[in-house]
């Protein structure tokens, strides 16, 4: 009975020239742990799923929001409130039923990431953040597992099979500090474009367990959905990458990534010292907000956006705090600063957690 | 054929450059390409990328040609 009820969910597929019952059986019998259960991991886990790959664990700690439904499509209004997880180990089995799904609501970190990690034979980064990401790459090269990286901003998106001895500190050694590349939350992203990367990273997920076709091994394809041009590149090992590496076990659990792309803490100030701040003289206030921004600043400060600070000489003023929404592009914009005006360094400051962090008394709308 | 390189960029660097693709003089290497690029865009001073020449990763000093194939790519975060 399951042989015939697996017979005709797979049917067109084992139909396919080059596909067939082989490669049916080498789905079954693999197990793919998928790291993020949000923009792109929804696609990554509705492919494996349909397609038959027998043992799938998901690794979220999230909540579906409102705010995901334009992208993850796995979810609906009924599951807002509830853990990605969960939400979606109830969808993806309705779906399929002849699989194993299991799921933990934990954040994967180097305590817990080799133990969890070994069970699987891949592994698919559908993570959102660059410490995640560096922790991911460094686990699978050290546990020889394959990675399937994708990742999206705004209307671009990037593909790699990490295996082989290359990994995503071939292509970046060293983690961005945060604000130096923007999140989706920051940046915004097409709803369609995770959708898109995602089912290219099930695609290169199959053809790792099957064998079929050629993989994105040790190459990097971009996508732009804008202009529809995408491009793949050979990564080349990269001298750099075994300084930056950790090489054992040991090494490897006594890093600490969230440090590694953490902002350098003497730029940032929180609300308590930026109150204190604004009531000194000679302070210059910055908002790199774009000019229809909300809420306004009811506080004397001048409206500079980002991409009109470089090279603008700000000397004479004796401190200078930058502000934006969330406290990401004020960062940049410590950097942008402080390099056209270096007799300022050290009195250039941003707020940690921007416009949003402040008391309504600041704002208006 | 023009005496011009063809730079195709991806995500933030669209801001910086303006644009997806881009029309420079050609040069004679990608040290002096990415020279005259922070000259024309010192915004690319702040942020990450990687060179591509005729489609792999560049980390050194390469040769360009008329019809070299130029890409600057960025690292995304995003999930």
């Amino acid at each position: 009975m399951e042989i015939n009820s697996s017979h005709n969910r797979y049917h067109r597929q084992l139909i396919l020239p080059g596909f067939g019952k082989e490669a049916q059986e080498k789905l079954r019998n693999a197990r793919v742990l998928v790291v993020g259960a949000g923009g792109l991991g929804c696609p990554v886990l509705m492919n494996l799923t349909g397609m038959g790959v027998g043992e799938i664990g998901i690794i979220d700690n999230g909540i579906v929001e409102l705010s995901n439904l334009h992208r993850q499509l796995l979810y609906d209004m009924n599951d807002i409130g509830e853990f990605k997880t969960t939400a979606a180990v109830k969808k993806l089995q309705r779906m399929n039923p002849e699989i194993r799904i299991s799921s933990q609501s934990i954040m994967l970190t180097n305590d817990n990431a080799l133990k969890t990690l070994e069970y699987y034979d891949l592994v698919v980064d559908c993570t959102d953040n660059f410490p995640t990401r560096y922790m991911l790459t460094d686990a699978c090269w050290l546990l020889k597992k394959p990675l399937i990286f994708g990742a999206v901003a705004r209307y671009d998106g990037q593909v790699a099979v990490f295996h082989k001895n290359i990994t995503y500190r071939d292509l970046f050694p060293e983690p961005p500090s945060e604000g130096e590349v923007p999140n989706c939350n920051e940046a915004g992203v097409l709803g369609v474009l995770p959708n898109i990367i995602g089912n290219i990273m099930a695609a290169e997920c199959i053809k790792v367990i099957t064998g079929i076709g050629e993989i994105l091994s040790g190459k990097l394809f971009t996508y732009s959905a804008l202009t529809n041009d995408s491009l793949i590149v050979e990564i080349n090992a990269s001298a750099n990458k075994k300084l930056q590496q950790p090489q054992s076990a040991g090494e490897f659990e006594a890093m600490n990534y969230p440090a590694l792309c953490a902002t350098r803490t003497e730029i940032e100030i929180d609300k308590d010292q930026f109150e204190k701040l604004i009531q000194q003289k000679d302070i210059l206030l910055i908002d790199v907000r774009e000019p229809d921004e909300v809420p306004q600043l009811n506080i004397h400060h001048k409206r500079i956006p980002l991409n009109e600070l470089m090279g603008m000489s700000l000397e004479g003023n004796k401190t200078v705090v930058f502000i934006c929404q969330s406290g990401k592009r004020s960062i940049r914009a410590v950097r942008i600063c402080e390099e056209s005006n270096p007799a300022l360094a050290g009195n250039i400051f941003s707020l940690a957690g921007g416009i949003n962090s402040l008391h309504e008394k600041f704002k208006t709308n | 054929m023009t005496d011009t390189l063809t730079i195709r960029c991806f995500g933030q660097l669209t801001d910086i450059l303006g644009s997806a693709r881009l029309e420079v003089p050609i040069t004679s290497d990608s040290e002096e390409l990415m020279h005259l690029l922070l000259k024309e865009y010192p915004l690319l001073k702040t942020t990450r990328f990687i060179v591509s020449v005729d489609r792999k990763v560049i980390r050194e000093k390469t040769v360009l040609t008329r019809g070299s194939e130029i890409a600057l790519l960025p690292p995304f975060s995003g999930g």
